[in-house]
């Protein structure tokens, strides 16, 4: 945890003061939390206006309204605005990162510059991904971009580069965020908090950072691959050299899966949320409901080719995955008949959250159930590619998530603005929206039954579905006013609406002990857990049913708050990768700005404030006894693990597929890269002593130690770069065949993660030749980067077994 | 019977007899949960390696060398360690020649990489076809794969305080990884177009199945079966923690520190 010397006594909200260079440089997760809001509202309007103008020009049979080429690119980002850019953001950075410190009883996340830099480099990537309609080149290969579409010879424009690079760079925010708050969970817990205890909604939500870290890998591989075969004439989805286009499926459904229930996790938690507080009751089964949601995460991770079942794999494997995915239906409907069994008997109070959830209640089960059988290859092969899926998941992901986060909307409102949302509109917005859904997608279902394809954009007069289509353009209509009524209720009440106090539901949560909108350090004292629904239990004793009035929290001195501070440089390392990104697509001249500007501001950030590391934050210690950042860390490593799983992987599929040489049975020189192993590994024996002098406070052995580790890194790369120039001389380059570009790619990226620990390594040794150190407890940042290392060491072995050991023992 | 290993005989008795005489030298007795466990433990051993399921695994069903190796990795090693009690234990593992290697060995990390190193290892196109070519190699690898065994699951089931369980949610995020490399092998194998282990084309196949459809089967008993297992496991462990955690007592966790937080 970062901390400044900055004491905050004044209990004024967190949405006073600093100005607009104040939200610029914020570190405060509520105001980052409001930014990804304010975001995420400005891509839904942009999604909902493509939605709009495709349903105007499906509302008559040959439609001339948009042409082809518009349709294609308006499909396409209406499916990744909504998904990338509003469901998973909204649930991700708006209610995750507003809730989950307030709902823990925690100051802030465990990261809190962190936090600011995703959110820079999700807008820039958000931009970027949109930049595309300003030249007229918007992405137009639908949201799952299939390989052999996206490839150059079919779409030769710049429309898929921004697609790449937007998606890329959002990725990039996604997983810091997903780091930095899953060790907010594990590590800044009240005193108290057990997971047992922990609301349902952060359950929910860790779940799904969990997904994220885990799922975000394969797709940023695909997307690597993709770019790497439109910039570099590669062949990774090419069947002319041997490939296959599926790879990209692959890839991308095994990210594509879970994703979907990236979007849903945080909707389930609302839910979870909204039904005991407005039933009066507690969560009926909790153990079983946050089992349930981990078994969601579990298995959502082994269904992916449930999307793939018209490719043909084959009998076995669609009985396998139709087998799996089926199995999700399990902990879904636990889910279900425990959100009915909590409002079974309670006292209901029929507030728009809690029409929402309802409304929720019924939309998703209907998406699960069509689902159910689609999940039926023989049925899926009927259904694939058809209106009928269509309808599907806009029942699980408008009518189950998005119903569930507005019901979230509505229901944290008050304590982000501390002023209520109006009821009398509330319910305008919740019935127009309800109808409008229905009649928008329910129609879909009969048209995708009678053969109307997906992602055309004109159908004949004559085959019974112009009646259907302009019901669904009316109900679409229906919609966008609802969600114009929804602005006017948040332009209305912003300024005017109820004051909400601090609990207006009467809620269960931490989040309603303090004020709304709360201050900005949040908990003035850090609260004591003593049980689940731990604020319903404090205001009303320890006895169900509550009869006794709230007692008022007693009051304490206040302690000093040490509070994270503001920072510029999170803003400018996403400028910077931003700019790379761009630089790489379009002007090569300023990827170099951008890589200074992005190194520069990280080593800046790193040491900005003096105070970073030393235990100052007085309150209590971390919850696991872990160190924060080594958590961090970790959860850094397990994503990083499937990211170089899936370049392996890539590897052993393509291996002995190549039409040309040279291959790894002609060019691999065992003798030298055995010798750079043993230095490598050498490298990690001596980062654990350069870890231990630094632990006994002995700088100097401190430093030798770091300083022979980083020439052993460097020698590790010397060798590498050798290799790589005796194989280019050799005739192997990058487009040579599928063994050159696995190879160089994997150990390319290797070669880069060693790359970058030793700038991290070199940084370390010349703070301590400048007395850094001498603070106590800093030697973490070492053991940190020590933990990194060892990892990209362990990554070594494993590759060094997969390419080099295997050939020689295939020779032997 | 001739697939009545007397190697087989002689070990299982060997460990029932050793059982039964750590019990009656020490004088303490063991719960019936735990001599169920062990008798269990014994049990599965016997029936992967002497029944049905070895003597078809002679005859080149694959099928059933997966279910031998899943029982003797993934179903023995449990009800072993169940079985066993700290007091059997400790003199074993931690006297001063052992103690250094079985801390390391049970390390849930070296635990969890080297019990997967042996997965990934085993089912390598030449080493599979060795052992089922060679009996010293097979008997080698059985007895190496319940050793991994009981490290892959000592993190779950230890018996002793010295080398503990991990906490709940660390268990069940090990089994969740413990997922991904079970899939990684088991994929290929199932997705596999042409037979990987040549033995297995070498005679017939009992009941005429095809040897192709053989490896399909296994590898989804591996990644699907086993998986399922596991994850059955996982729910198991989870309403132990659910019970443990007893979720509204009074008395906080970590009261050191928050009587810190109080004085201030």
């Amino acid at each position: 945890m970062v901390a400044l010397p900055k004491e905050i006594t004044v209990e004024e909200s967190y949405l006073e003061g600093g100005g607009l260079w104040g939200w610029l440089t914020t570190t405060d997760h509520k105001r980052i939390g409001v930014l990804y809001g304010l975001t995420t509202l400005v891509f839904l309007l942009i999604g909902g206006i493509e939605a709009l103008l495709m349903r105007i020009q499906l509302a008559r049979p040959d439609n001339t309204f948009l042409s082809a080429h518009l349709y294609n690119e308006m499909f396409t980002m209406h499916g990744t605005t909504m998904i990338f850019l509003v469901v998973m953001p909204v649930g991700l950075g708006f209610f995750a990162n507003f809730i989950v410190p307030l709902q823990i009883g925690a100051r802030d996340v465990a990261f809190p510059r962190l936090n600011a830099l995703s959110y820079w480099i999700f807008l820039f990537g958000a931009l970027v991904l949109n930049a595309g309609w300003l030249a007229n080149v918007a992405p137009n290969a639908g949201w799952f971009g299939y390989a052999n579409l996206t490839e150059s010879y079919y779409s030769p424009g710049l429309n898929i580069d921004f697609w790449t690079l937007g998606l890329l760079i959002s990725g990039v925010g996604s997983v810091m965020a997903a780091v930095n708050l899953l060790a907010t969970v594990i590590n800044m817990r009240a005193p108290g908090m057990t997971f047992m205890r922990m609301p349902l909604f952060v359950w929910s939500v860790m779940v799904m950072f969990v997904l994220i870290l885990v799922a975000f890998p394969p797709l940023t591989v695909g997307l690597i691959f993709l770019m790497m075969d439109r910039f570099f004439g590669t062949h990774f989805y090419r069947a002319v050299a041997g490939a296959t286009p599926l790879l990209w499926q692959h890839l991308f459904w095994l990210f594509g899966h879970p994703e979907v229930y990236i979007m849903v996790l945080p909707a389930f938690g609302i839910m979870s949320e909204i039904v005991p507080t407005f039933s009066r009751k507690p969560l009926y089964g909790y153990p079983v409901m946050a089992y349930s949601t981990a078994l969601i995460g579990f298995l959502s991770y082994g269904v992916w080719a449930h999307h793939m079942f018209a490719v043909g794999m084959g009998p076995v494997a669609d009985s396998a995955f139709a087998l799996t995915s089926m199995l999700i239906a399990i902990p879904t409907g636990i889910k279900i008949f425990s959100w009915i069994a909590t409002m079974w008997g309670g006292d209901l109070k029929m507030k728009t959250p809690f029409l929402f959830a309802l409304a929720f209640l019924i939309q998703f089960t209907m998406g699960g159930l069509s689902g159910v059988m689609h999940a039926q290859p023989p049925i899926d092969l009927q259904q694939t590619d058809s209106y009928f899926v269509v309808a599907h998941f806009h029942y699980v992901l408008f009518g189950g998530a998005a119903f569930a986060l507005l019901g979230g909307l509505y229901y944290w409102w008050p304590k982000v603005t501390g002023r209520l949302l109006d009821e009398r509109l509330g319910r305008w917005n919740f019935w127009t929206i309800v109808i409008g859904f229905n009649l928008t997608f329910f129609p879909m279902h009969i048209m995708g039954a009678e053969g109307m394809p997906r992602r055309v954009y004109r159908y004949p007069g004559d085959m019974g579905l112009n009646s259907l289509n302009m019901l669904s353009t009316i109900g679409a209509f229906l919609m966008a006013f609802s969600v114009l009524i929804l602005l006017i209720n948040i332009y209305k009440t912003r300024r005017r609406g109820a004051v909400a106090g601090p609990d207006p539901w009467d809620g269960r949560t931490l989040e309603w002990s303090i004020p709304s909108p709360p201050p900005a350090y949040n908990f003035k004292n850090i609260p004591l857990v003593r049980a689940r629904d731990a604020f319903w239990r404090e205001k009303y004793g320890y006895e169900q049913p509550p009869t006794a009035a709230p007692a008022p929290a007693a009051a304490q001195a206040v302690e000093h708050i040490h509070m994270p501070p503001p920072s510029l440089y999170p803003i400018l390392i996403a400028a910077g990768i931003t700019m790379t990104g761009i630089g790489f697509m379009l002007w090569p001249r300023i990827v170099v700005t951008g890589l200074v500007l992005t190194v520069f501001s990280a080593i800046a950030m790193a040491f900005e404030y003096p105070e970073a590391g030393a235990e100052s934050e007085a309150s209590i210690g971390p919850a696991t006894g872990l160190d924060t950042r080594k958590v961090g860390i970790w959860c850094f490593i397990g994503s990083e693990s499937l990211f170089f799983a899936s370049l392996i992987a890539t590897y052993m599929i393509y291996k002995g597929r190549d039409l040309v040489g040279p291959t790894a049975e002609t060019i691999l020189n065992v003798p030298l890269t055995t010798t750079t192993t043993f230095v490598l590994l050498m490298s990690s024996l001596t980062m654990v002593l350069a870890q231990d002098a630094y632990r006994r406070t002995d700088r100097t052995w401190g430093l030798r130690w770091l300083f022979v580790t980083i020439v052993l890194g460097l020698i590790f790369l010397g060798g590498q770069v050798y290799e790589f120039a005796s194989f280019y001389h050799e005739g192997l380059t990058l487009q040579t065949n599928l063994f050159g570009e696995t190879f160089y790619t994997m150990v390319g990226f290797h070669g880069a993660h060693v790359a970058i620990g030793v700038i991290v390594l070199a940084v370390l040794a010349g703070a301590s030749l400048a007395g850094w150190f001498k603070v106590r407890n800093r030697d973490v940042a070492v053991e940190a980067a020590a933990l990194y290392w060892h990892f990209v060491d362990i990554v070594w072995v494993v590759i060094f077994s997969v390419v080099y050991l295997m050939r020689a023992i295939a020779k032997a | 019977m001739e697939d009545l290993h007397p190697s087989v005989i002689i070990g299982v008795l060997a460990l029932a007899a050793l059982y039964i005489g750590a019990v009656r030298a020490s004088g303490r007795r063991v719960t019936p949960f735990q001599a169920a466990a062990f008798a269990g433990a014994l049990i599965v051993m016997l029936l992967a390696l002497c029944g049905p399921i070895d003597e078809l695994e002679d005859d080149r069903l694959f099928v059933a060398h997966m279910a031998q190796h899943l029982m003797l990795c993934l179903l023995m090693p449990p009800l072993l360690l169940l079985g066993l009690t700290d007091w059997m234990v400790r003199p074993l593992l931690l006297n001063r020649w052992v103690r250094p290697a079985a801390r390391l060995l049970f390390n849930p990390l070296v635990a969890f990489l080297g019990y997967n190193a042996m997965l990934v290892a085993v089912h390598g196109p030449r080493l599979y076809d060795l052992m089922c070519r060679d009996d010293a190699v097979h008997i080698t690898i059985h007895l190496v794969m319940m050793a991994a065994g009981v490290m892959l699951w000592w993190p779950l089931f230890s018996p002793l305080r010295e080398l503990p369980r991990l906490n709940y949610p660390a268990q069940i995020l090990y089994l969740f990884l413990l997922l991904i490399p079970m899939a990684a092998v088991a994929a290929p194998i199932s997705f596999a177009t042409s037979v990987i282990y040549p033995w297995y084309l070498e005679g017939p196949h009992p009941f005429g199945i095809a040897p192709l459809a053989d490896q399909v089967a296994g590898g989804l008993l591996m990644w699907v079966g086993a998986g399922f297992y596991v994850i059955c496991v996982a729910t198991l462990i989870f309403y132990q923690w659910a019970q443990r955690d007893d979720c509204d007592d009074p008395v906080v966790r970590r009261t050191t520190d928050l009587r810190a937080a109080k004085s201030h």
